[in-house]
């Protein structure tokens, strides 16, 4: 469906990857860890690599939550368009083929969250 | 030759005739296509515009009659309240975040009515109706200014009421409140009519006046109650002719049903969304409590929506798609939300805090399915933190949904700790949103919403920004920068209600109200 | 059947009003919260202007009502001597 207008509808994207300075805007999800309140949104460099960007912005971020210390990164699964999804950590968000706007799931399945309740 | 002078005065409905009907007139030099160019195209169907009937017959000369008298009303609670200090008559410091998100949040979105019901005003062909919306227009003008004047009381006083209109455009949590008001206000007039009248007004706004108002009259803000139900003696006229709408638009032609029906589920579903604001006030920042906001939705969406709905069936019309999903929601919206603005506190231009034990009693107490296991041990942990000296304040921005511009707070219906995320692919362009609904009103009108302005995203672009910072220095702080592009008085409008300005003058201040 | 309300101030003026409704409402529950009194009942409920006016001694209008209205719920029928509200189910 489209929008129902008099005449000529048609607005470019407000968030096109050219208006983000060479970055793509990344969204990091921890499942069922929701003491983090709400997934974040990143500008990167598509040229980092997911190490990086984990170590740099999403390890920070999620620091004050008792689980935060006890995930092992290497181990972690991942779900992308919510689906599995196995990244090269080492690699490029480029070369990881993450694109601008993606959500991506990080799922640590031994830690269960405050209380063991996913929280 | 002399008039006899009937003795009897008109009747209400006659008198309502007179001063509705066969005021228009037939244009001459223009094609009254020209003169009316926005009724048709949304494609709903009207034959006989004379069959729109205000219930309440509300003549203008009437309405002016009972407003001058409410406004008298409401003026001299304002003079008195301001002469007698009567800011220091609440029970709590901490209410005035109320206040302030009230007057950030939603003050302005009166003014986008005001706008909005003048349009409508202007655009319909029908005398009876254009006279409704002018009233609605006056209406909310009123609502504006007598909030404006009632809350500039505690801009004296206190923090964060000083720069709503400049807030209102940039502020990260009011894209939420604005963005409802611009899709309502750039929609055709029938679909305006329908957001605002229809699902706003008549299905949701109970739920922000009646329960909350009442609230504040228990929490001792004489000022607030007194604007709050001013305000909602002209709701209840709008919810009126919000139900009198709906009504006028079904009955003129079957056509107009299935139209209709896309706007209801549109619109109920943004409004739940706007009102999880008000959830949280109702639920966290009134020190004492009239009802929980699961009450107040059983109560004002579930009994009066349903009684609703099961009267509209005989037109076709089906309760909103959204509907079970915002019911089930009752039992969480407004801890997710208190949770996320606690979290993301030094970004609030008001303050948040860690409930008290008797606090979460009562949370406990109305959420008993919910809130022992998903929502206390949270508030618990972060107080705990907090007593240590680590306050948490979250400074990595959030992800949005595209259509209501709430961060991703939200939980799967039925699966309380999986945060809903959705994505949508439209012209190579990836879109993220937190519900199938508000993915689904995306779908519909995909050319509108690709033009979202989400703060967080428009702060990545560097939009977001006073004209003299230079992103490129070496001490640049983004995050305080923005703030400052907001216009907070950084450490004094936000974070911490413990130890804040606010709560210790409001302690000062009240001493003096009571000792030499 | 579904439920009608009518929520009215906790004032002075509006006293004659919640009388009025409960005295020709014998179906009618009142509930009383912070500021405002909320009046609901089973299918329908009426004021009476008669009824206000017998209450106060004074000459009452209906639309006088709209000075300390809060809200309503269901459809409207006013005329000079009466307001209902009704659902049609």
């Amino acid at each position: 469906m489209s929008v129902n207008a008099l005449g000529p509808y048609e607005f470019a994207p407000r968030d096109a990857v050219k208006n983000f300075h060479g970055n793509i805007l990344v969204n990091f999800c921890w499942d069922r860890h929701v003491l983090i309140a709400a997934p974040f949104a990143v500008a990167l460099s598509p040229g980092m690599t997911l190490r990086q960007a984990i170590t740099n912005v999403i390890v920070p971020s999620i620091a004050f939550h008792p689980d935060a210390a006890k995930i092992d990164w290497n181990t972690v699964t991942w779900e992308k368009d919510h689906k599995a999804w196995q990244p090269d950590l080492d690699k490029s968000l480029a070369e990881n083929k993450v694109g601008h706007k993606d959500y991506l799931v990080f799922i640590t399945p031994n830690l269960q969250g405050l209380n063991g309740a996913g929280l | 030759m002399d008039m006899k002078a009937s003795k009897k005065k008109l009747g209400i409905k006659e008198r309502y005739a007179h001063m509705t009907r066969g005021l228009g007139w037939e244009p001459t030099y223009q094609p009254t296509e020209a003169v009316f160019p926005y009724d048709k195209y949304e494609g709903i169907k009207i034959h006989d515009w004379d069959k729109w009937v205000d219930p309440f017959r509300l003549t203008m000369d009437a309405y002016w009659k009972y407003q001058g008298e409410k406004d008298r009303k409401l003026y001299a609670v304002i003079e008195a309240f301001a002469q007698n200090n009567g800011h220091l008559n609440i029970t709590d410091a901490r209410y005035l975040s109320a206040i302030k998100l009230f007057w950030q949040g939603v003050s302005p979105l009166e003014n986008y009515v005001v706008q909005g019901f003048a349009r409508a005003g202007r655009h319909f062909r029908g005398e009876a109706s254009r006279v409704a919306c002018q009233m609605q227009a006056v209406d909310e003008l009123r609502h504006y200014q007598t909030q404006t004047h009632s809350i500039s009381n505690y801009n004296k006083y206190y923090n964060g009421f000083h720069s709503q209109r400049h807030m209102w455009d940039r502020v990260w949590y009011l894209s939420v409140p604005k963005s409802f008001g611009e899709d309502a206000l750039t929609s055709g007039p029938f679909e305006f009519l329908i957001a605002i009248s229809f699902s706003f007004e008549y299905v949701l706004t109970n739920l922000l006046f009646v329960p909350f108002m009442s609230g504040a009259a228990y929490n001792g803000d004489m000022s607030t109650v007194t604007f709050g139900f001013s305000a909602q003696s002209d709701e209840s006229r709008h919810m009126t002719l919000g139900i009198e709408a709906i009504k006028f638009l079904l009955e003129q032609d079957p056509a107009n049903v299935p139209i209709v029906q896309g706007w209801i589920d549109k619109w109920f579903w943004r409004g739940s969304k706007v009102l999880a604001l008000v959830g949280m006030m109702m639920d966290y920042m009134l020190p004492k409590r009239v009802m929980s906001w699961k009450e107040a939705w059983e109560i004002y969406a579930e009994e009066n929506g349903g009684a609703l709905f099961r009267d509209l069936a005989r037109y076709g019309i089906r309760p909103p798609k959204g509907w079970a999903d915002a019911c089930e929601a009752k039992n969480h919206i407004s801890h997710q939300v208190w949770l996320l603005f606690y979290e993301y506190g030094g970004a609030a231009a008001f303050h948040t805090w860690s409930p008290t034990n008797e606090e979460l009693d009562w949370l406990s107490a109305k959420y008993p399915e919910t809130f022992d296991k998903y929502y206390r041990p949270r508030l618990e942990f972060l107080r705990d933190k907090h007593a240590r000296g680590e306050r948490v304040y979250q400074g990595t921005l959030p992800t949005l949904c595209t259509t209501c511009q709430i961060p991703l707070c939200f939980t799967e219906p039925g699966d309380p700790t999986k945060i809903s995320h959705r994505e949508t692919v439209h012209k190579d362009e990836k879109y993220v949103f937190c519900s199938d609904h508000c993915q689904e009103i995306f779908g519909n009108e995909p050319e509108k919403f690709v033009q979202s302005w989400l703060p967080v995203n428009q702060i990545y672009q560097g939009n977001c920004f006073k004209p003299d910072v230079d992103p490129t220095a070496p001490d640049f702080d983004p995050l305080k920068a923005v703030l400052e592009y907001f216009n907070y008085n950084l450490g004094r409008d936000n974070g911490e209600f413990e130890g804040s300005e606010d709560q210790q003058n409001f302690a000062k201040w009240r001493g003096q109200a009571v000792n030499n | 059947m579904s439920k009608v309300f009518i929520i009215v101030q906790a004032n002075e003026e509006a006293r004659p009003i919640i009388e009025a409704l409960v005295k020709d409402n014998l179906h009618a529950v009142v509930q009383e919260s912070p500021a405002m009194v909320r009046i609901e009942a089973e299918g329908s409920l009426t004021l009476n202007r008669n009824t206000v006016e017998e209450l106060t001694g004074q000459p009452f209008d209906i639309q006088q009502l709209h000075v300390n209205l809060i809200s309503i719920s269901g459809h409207i029928d006013e005329e000079d001597d009466y307001l209902t509200v009704a659902w049609n189910n």
